[in-house]
């Protein structure tokens, strides 16, 4: 039988019996919200692949510790986002590649990779939202392509609605600005 | 804004979804093997160990010894000279070793939070 909500699913990863199918059932429903979000920040396939494998075998991990106070959406794409933003910064740190590097190896990644999609307006969009800091590209990915409710980027982020609205205000305006040099 | 479409243009490998789930349910057993390994490695020095040094000389040369036949059990482990079903042969009770093992792995791991900053919201 399938679980109905998080509640069921919850029951079900707690059960020995269960267990695999409980979390297969979590991997499938998730996988592609959780993906999404990630390969928006990292833009490489290989990087995201890397990353939502180790969100999804973190949260088998940590599931009892899950207190239900939100959502196992909410949950696990809050592992999935520090997993991103990790991921970052430890690209930022390591001295062998600069930053710079990194950001033209994404960059050239949207222009000539065949796991790339969208005509030239939705490529430059990118390139425009690679320019911001990690975390308002984060801000304004949730916001703009997820079209989530500041509420829920607010728990997933941990950081209040307020300072997650200026953050999106000043994300959009440098994108228009960026686009509009050309 | 408006002018721009909100598609998704990130394309993922032909079935990567369809596999996925496999890939990560997949992707915790060799690691809980690896530990069952290492475990019988460890428990095989112990024996070995005490058959060559039962009564001989000093702790410390069979210290010494343990740590080098260590190293030669996990060569033998690692370079595939013992493979998992020979390994597994040396127990009494694999399945239910391997299921304790796993048990254990999946239920110890330490959550690391890693909080998000807001100071690189602003600019």
């Amino acid at each position: 039988m399938e679980p109905k909500n998080d509640a069921e699913l919850l029951a079900m990863i707690n059960f020995s019996k269960t267990r695999d199918k409980g979390f297969r059932i979590l991997v499938e429903t998730y996988q592609r919200n959780v993906y999404g979000i990630v390969r928006k920040m990292v833009i490489i396939h290989e990087d995201a692949n890397d990353i939502v494998q180790t969100t999804f075998i973190k949260a088998f991990k940590n599931i009892d510790k899950f207190n239900q106070k939100s959502s196992l959406f909410t949950w696990i794409y809050r592992i999935a986002v520090n997993e991103s933003l990790n991921f970052i910064e430890k690209r930022k740190r390591k001295l062998s590649i600069p930053i710079e590097d990194y950001h033209e190896k994404m960059e050239n990644y949207v222009d000539q990779s065949p796991l790339m999609d969208g005509n030239e307006i939705e490529k430059k969009l990118q390139k425009a939202i690679l320019k911001l800091p990690t975390k308002q590209r984060l801000i304004f990915n949730l916001r703009y392509f997820d079209e989530l409710p500041y509420k829920e980027m607010s728990k997933i982020t941990e950081t209040s609605v307020g300072s997650l609205k200026a953050g999106y205000h000043h994300a959009v305006k440098k994108i228009k600005d960026y686009l509009s040099k050309d | 804004m408006e002018k721009f479409p909100k598609k998704n243009i990130f394309k993922t490998p032909e079935n990567y979804f369809e596999n996925l789930p496999d890939q990560i349910l997949e992707k915790r057993k060799p690691k809980a093997l690896h530990y069952y390994l290492g475990g019988m490695a460890a428990a095989a020095v112990v024996v070995i160990g005490f058959f060559l040094f039962n009564g001989s000389e000093t702790v410390t040369s069979s210290i010494s010894y343990q740590v080098a036949l260590n190293e030669e059990v996990e060569y033998y482990i690692e370079s595939g000279v013992w493979n998992v079903e020979d390994v597994l042969l040396l127990a009494e009770n694999p399945n239910e070793l391997l299921d304790d093992i796993t048990e254990e792995e999946w239920s110890n791991q330490t959550w690391v939070t890693e909080g998000l900053l807001e100071n690189e919201i602003f600019y």
